[in-house]
């Protein structure tokens, strides 16, 4: 691994592991807290789900695990709609969605306590201090609620402009002018926001679900995807020369699932926060160029709707900008669409699994030295990619053995309604603290001259030519039917 | 010399708000007037009433933060899967499958 990286703060550092690691390290407490959440999720949800699968559940403390919701002129309806309002709005066009009234603020303060309490636990246990972890962590959560009002303001939202943006650009707001305040640091734990996010992320990873279109819906996601990583990964570092992390964070982020892939593929690394940080800006900016321009393009064409919502489904990043496109195009396009991105999102385990072994036994070796043994792997390697894909194996085994009827009840429904919204709200405290530690002068040294740029659109260009070819293939004679 | 050390501190404090109050300024014009004028561009004034009216989770990074996603794997699991064909075609000309005769 080149010099560059060993005075520099990278995602995680990590070398021999003892038993204390278990109480110790971050990247066990991220597992400890992560399944914590999980088995919460779990003893609210199993009681109430239902013994017919035609009935609806109905799980009352689900209300308390939430986040601001959507507004467009009134700021305050992100947190706070009364019945008035919703017949107001419903009197001058019928919403999309049926809509209930909602206060969200006593769940904001419910939820700042509890995740401020069960990671203030684990920063004592590491050795740091409680009370200023927990003096802190207030305001964070407060800018973290921030990032999702400002993403919950409807023209915002109609371009796909996520919560992870604003989060960053309220951080880097404050570190670059007022600087972030010394009393904030403890509260600034990227590395263990993420890595928590992570390991509750894996439990979405539902491996059944991947032959739901048969053949053609995994050679187009599975196929496709890792061809273009190497593709790209080689591009960079041998033809740019680009840092191979920030090559492989790109490559992931092209050609996987976005910002999702570029979080996990960096944590498997140890990437560095502005490696991610540019990994990140870039795919938002193209997810929003494509989500608008390839429907429009396939229509002009006369492209079929379903080869089309395969190609949207296999490159454009966002799983949300997918749909939208999708729809743009019929329902068919949209279900498909939908489908082949869910089954590109479930390889985001694999990928971050084999990147996370690729590191640790070749690219961090020491150079001319021996081939590392099972032990040295073990060592170095990132312990929460082992929640990651522990959570990721238990629920796809609960999935099966509950069966076709009760599991999307028990599990889509319920159970990863509840641990998703606690995912989003980590990663988006992740990313308040990536822009808290970050400056401008790191980010736009990152860019490398523009090469990460022609990284991007090179292999973008590729993943829309190859998944375009593989769409046609595999998609032309497919039929719902 | 102390004062003018408080006075550069004080300086540099002021121009420190400045900047902050003034990104948040440009945060807020972003917000409110940039981004509503794509609606006056012709493409993207589609695209963007399509995403406001459909309902969709737009900004939804996994495929578990957008509702159509488990609505549309519903459907398929809900459907006969292909190892049931073979049987289907040995079935009676009435349609019902062999088991049931």
């Amino acid at each position: 691994m080149s010099d560059e990286h060993k005075n520099e703060q990278t995602v995680d550092s990590d070398v021999k592991t003892t038993f204390s690691d278990l109480w110790k390290k971050e990247d066990w407490w991220s597992i400890w807290i992560g399944f914590i959440l999980i088995g919460f999720a779990m003893v609210l949800v199993l009681p109430h789900v239902p013994d017919d699968p035609a009935q609806k559940m109905s799980i009352p403390s689900a209300k308390w695990i939430t986040k601001p919701k959507g507004w467009t002129s009134h700021p305050l309806q992100s947190f706070v709609k009364t019945q008035a309002e919703i017949d107001a709005e419903a009197a001058v066009k019928t919403p999309a969605k049926p809509q209930k009234p909602y206060n969200v603020i006593p769940s904001m303060i419910v939820l700042l306590i509890g995740i401020g309490l069960l990671f203030a636990i684990g920063v004592a246990a590491m050795g740091e201090s409680f009370g200023r972890f927990i003096g802190a962590f207030p305001l964070m959560f407060i800018f973290a609620i921030v990032s999702y009002w400002i993403a919950g303001q409807s023209g915002v939202h109609s371009y796909g402009l996520e919560y992870v943006l604003w989060a960053l650009i309220l951080g880097l707001i404050i570190s670059n002018t007022i600087r972030t305040p010394e009393w904030l640091k403890p509260a600034v734990k990227t590395e263990m926001y993420i890595k928590t996010g992570l390991v509750l992320l894996g439990a979405e990873v539902l491996f059944g679900k991947i032959l739901l279109l048969g053949p053609p819906g995994l050679v187009v996601a599975w196929c496709v995807t890792p061809i273009v990583i190497i593709f790209m990964f080689i591009m960079g570092v041998r033809l740019l020369r680009l840092n191979p992390r920030l090559s492989i964070v790109i490559a992931a982020a092209t050609s996987v699932c976005g910002v999702s892939a570029a979080i996990a593929t960096a944590g498997a690394c140890r990437a560095k926060k502005e490696e991610l940080t540019l990994a990140i800006g870039m795919s938002l900016i193209f997810t929003v160029a494509m989500m608008v321009l390839m429907p429009i393009f396939i229509a002009k064409v006369g492209m079929s709707p379903i080869v089309g919502g395969a190609w949207m489904g296999g490159t454009i990043d966002s799983t949300g900008a997918v749909v939208a496109a999708g729809a743009f195009l019929g329902p068919d396009a949209e279900k498909v669409a939908a489908v082949v991105k869910m089954i590109q999102n479930v390889l985001i385990g694999l990928v971050a699994f084999a990147v996370a072994v690729y590191w640790v036994a070749k690219v961090d070796r020491t150079p001319g030295g021996p081939e590392p043994s099972l032990m040295e792997i073990w060592y170095r390697f990132p312990k929460f990619i082992l929640g990651f894909v522990a959570a990721s194996i238990l629920f796809s085994i609960m999935y099966k053995i509950l069966g076709d009827q009760i599991a999307p009840l028990a599990v889509d429904e319920g159970i990863i309604n509840l641990t998703k919204t606690f995912r989003g709200w980590f990663f988006c405290l992740a990313f308040v603290s990536i822009g808290l530690e970050s400056n401008f002068k790191d980010l736009c040294d990152q860019m490398a001259g523009g090469k990460a740029l022609v990284l991007y659109v090179v292999g973008q260009s590729f993943n829309l030519v190859l998944t375009l070819f593989f769409a046609w293939l595999m998609f032309r004679h497919f039929s719902f039917s | 010399m102390n004062t003018l050390k408080k006075t550069t501190i004080n300086t540099d404090r002021i121009r420190r708000w400045t900047a902050f109050f003034g990104a948040l300024f440009l945060l807020f014009i972003f917000i409110f007037v940039v981004i509503p004028m794509g609606n006056s561009v012709p493409l993207l004034r589609v695209i963007l009433k399509h995403n406001r009216e459909s309902g969709i989770h737009i900004s939804g990074l996994f495929y578990s933060e957008v509702d159509e996603v488990a609505q549309f794997t519903q459907e398929l699991l809900s459907k006969p899967s292909k190892t049931q064909r073979p049987a289907e075609s040995m079935a009676s000309p009435e349609g019902h499958s062999a088991s049931t005769q």
